[in-house]
């Protein structure tokens, strides 16, 4: 077997291993799984479990009083204090939650479908008659960016550079050769982050905006408003958390979407099907590939005793092809009905945003395909990189002229 | 009940009128509780939260600690004591609200002895907290012959010089659990080269995972995995010692301490955390 596609031993595994890159992961992943329900590996941390079966993964979602949330990453961010609310358990955990509820409600993010629907339409307008492009850079990551920027009303001039920061936090580029420079490195970027938001909260808190960041200048906790640094904690999962996900989920949609002609037709045919599509896109790419737990109580689980302090990765992209779970789950099927898949987690934490990237993706793919129904990415030149969210940085995209265009 | 291992005083993050911030206490709280090195926490220990808070405050403090706790790990309730009567009515509210036990402070107009006779009136694990300038050479040679009650699991001894530490741990150590208990850290590693279970340490706020394994360490006698994580309470001590000049108490310097780490709210993020550039130990 050549070594760019070997099984990682369990001892070696991660999550960011390049070497699991153009699909790789998925035989990996499912080896893994076949192979024990928890591995353990020493590539990260002091060590860490991999839990890989969707019975044990959403037992662990949904048991936070033997899995606390903080750090919610392997390797762990490096922020000094834990992001709220994240990596907050019970019972604070849904204090902390109730103030952004209203904002991310399914409800609310529906009626902004159409907003959504019309920034995708201002980006696409921006390369549709050139018939060629980077969608990455030119609408992928533009679209989320745009909306949670807008969310938190973040000057333009200050966004470029925020959204440099987080990319160097998400993607902890050389974590699994250098781990302790990786983390020192995540620390001081979310200090500057916390510094940014921090600067920004006395504004919010003397107006009387709409926006989220100023919802949470005027929140109040059981009484009490939320302090300048809790309010900077949201802010930061938030911003990561909104708008890579979501970005890279549109990537991912838009390379399956390239070599899929048919499926690209039925969409085409029936845009009733994209939030169905979204949702096998989700199980079966599962950008974000995992997230970590700490264990509080020793326990046994798939045949394995854990012991508090214990880290644990839970994989979700292995979860969600567990045959134990889905039928045939090595067939992309957009009509995938009941889809229980765990790409926005379960149980207490789950994500919170998930209302907001259904809408956005719904919203950013029905668009796209009205105004670019053919297109090609060029597999060979696009950028993967790993991280805690897996991610599309280059896609470039050739299609046919519009007619208006092309004449 | 043992007491092997790393206790962590816990620090209270306060807001800006100084009154508890409880619900980052609790995140606080879970945030030690989660660290596998942390064998168990205080609440209103040593670290006077009764300097800084009323009763009702402490009161709210202690329940959170324990309510919020995982099943059986250990939430110890601190009890600052002026009298027998001060040291039931602690107890009392300790075993109420389920504490695993009660760290009973003394003081000088409730000593050692005086701590160790009521302790025979309870059943809930008690460790008993003596400062250096309430140990004279007779208080300590009485400990060496008086009975300890079956309540009493550990003795702390904080603010005292080696040799007087060497002292309590001849005098009780075959009977009981006897602990330093150190503010910044300074000198936990010798105390424990003499002797000891474990130890109790407040600027363990700061940096649980790396005092657990200092703790670790020395009571097992590994002593260059001691020795390799000695610079991290060098660091600490230089930290909390000089917040502690300026500020007058050993809670507002670890709270400082914390906050100019970026632990606690109110946090400067001009500095790093303080422990960003200190190897864990790790390899």
């Amino acid at each position: 077997m050549p070594e760019s596609t070997r099984s990682l031993s369990d001892e070696s595994f991660s999550a960011l291993d390049p070497a699991l890159k153009g699909g790789r992961w998925v035989e990996v992943f499912n080896d893994l799984r076949n192979a024990r329900p928890v591995a353990h590996s020493k590539a990260h941390e002091d060590g860490f479990y991999v839990i890989t079966r969707y019975e044990d993964v959403l037992y662990a979602l949904r048991h936070p009083e033997l899995y606390a949330s903080c750090p919610v990453t392997i390797p762990a961010f490096g922020n000094p204090r834990p992001m709220i609310p994240i990596e907050i358990d019970p019972p604070m955990h849904r204090v902390y939650r109730a103030p952004l509820n209203g904002f991310f409600a399914r409800k609310r993010q529906r009626e902004l479908e159409p907003e959504y629907r019309a920034a995708a339409a201002r980006l696409i307008d921006a390369f549709v008659g050139r018939g060629h492009g980077d969608l990455s850079s030119e609408f992928c990551y533009p679209l989320p960016v745009s909306t949670i920027m807008t969310m938190f009303d973040i000057p333009t001039r200050d966004r470029a550079h925020l959204v440099e920061l987080i990319n160097a936090q998400v993607h902890q580029v050389g974590a699994i050769d250098n781990p302790d420079e990786a983390a020192r490195s995540a620390a001081a970027i979310a200090l500057q982050m916390y510094e940014y938001f921090a600067g920004l909260i006395p504004s919010r808190r003397a107006g009387t905006g709409n926006d989220l960041l100023s919802v949470l200048a005027h929140a109040d906790i059981g009484g009490s408003p939320l302090h300048d640094d809790e309010i900077v904690d949201y802010s930061l999962v938030a911003i990561s958390a909104g708008f890579e996900t979501t970005a890279n989920t549109l990537g991912y949609s838009l390379l399956y979407l390239s070599e899929h002609p048919d499926t690209r037709r039925a969409l085409a045919d029936d845009p009733e099907l994209v939030p169905s599509f979204v949702e096998e896109l989700l199980r079966w790419e599962t950008p974000t590939k995992g997230l970590a737990r700490t264990v509080v109580a020793e326990h046994e689980i798939g045949g394995t005793m854990l012991r508090r302090g214990d880290r644990v990765l839970l994989l979700y992209a292995s979860a969600n092809r567990d045959p134990g779970e889905f039928d045939d789950p090595e067939h992309f099927d957009m009509k995938r009905r009941p889809n229980p898949h765990l790409s926005f987690g379960q149980g207490p934490h789950v994500c919170l945003g998930m209302h907001m990237a259904r809408s956005e993706l719904k919203a950013a793919l029905g668009e796209f395909l009205t105004r670019i129904p053919d297109f090609e990415i060029d597999r060979s030149a696009l950028v993967e990189n790993t991280g805690t969210t897996w991610s599309l940085t280059s896609l470039p995209a050739t299609w046919p002229l519009p007619a208006t265009a092309a004449s | 009940m043992t007491y092997r291992g790393l206790y962590v005083d816990l620090a209270v993050p306060r807001d800006d009128r100084g009154d508890p911030f409880e619900r980052r206490f609790v995140v606080h709280a879970q945030q030690m509780r989660r660290v596998v090195e942390v064998a168990g926490v205080i609440v209103n220990g040593p670290l006077s939260t009764h300097e800084l808070f009323d009763g009702t405050q402490r009161e709210r403090l202690a329940r959170l600690a324990v309510e919020t706790a995982p099943a059986g790990f250990p939430v110890l309730s601190g009890v600052f004591a002026e009298d027998v009567t001060d040291a039931g009515t602690g107890v009392e509210f300790a075993e109420s609200i389920g504490a695993s036990g009660v760290v009973l402070v003394t003081s000088m107009t409730f000593g050692l002895h005086s701590a160790l006779d009521a302790a025979g009136s309870w059943s809930i694990p008690t460790v008993v907290v003596v400062a250096g300038g309430h140990l004279d050479d007779e208080t300590v040679a009485r400990l060496g012959t008086r009975e300890l009650a079956p309540s009493v699991g550990a003795l702390a001894v904080a603010d005292t010089t080696l040799a007087r530490y060497g002292q309590v741990l001849a005098a009780a150590g075959s009977r009981v659990d006897v602990l330093p208990y150190s503010w910044s850290g300074a000198g936990v590693a010798e105390r424990l080269a003499l002797g000891g279970a474990g130890a109790i340490v407040a600027a363990a706020n700061l940096a649980p995972a790396e005092f657990g394994r200092l703790v670790a360490a020395a009571t097992a006698g590994d002593w260059a995995a001691a020795g390799a994580l000695l610079p991290l309470t060098v660091r600490t001590a230089a930290v909390v010692g000089a917040e502690e000049m300026v500020l007058g108490h050993p809670a507002q310097a670890v709270d400082a301490a914390l906050r100019s780490a970026g632990s606690f709210p109110g946090s400067r993020v001009d500095r790093l955390p303080v422990f960003a550039d200190v190897s864990s130990g790790r390899e």
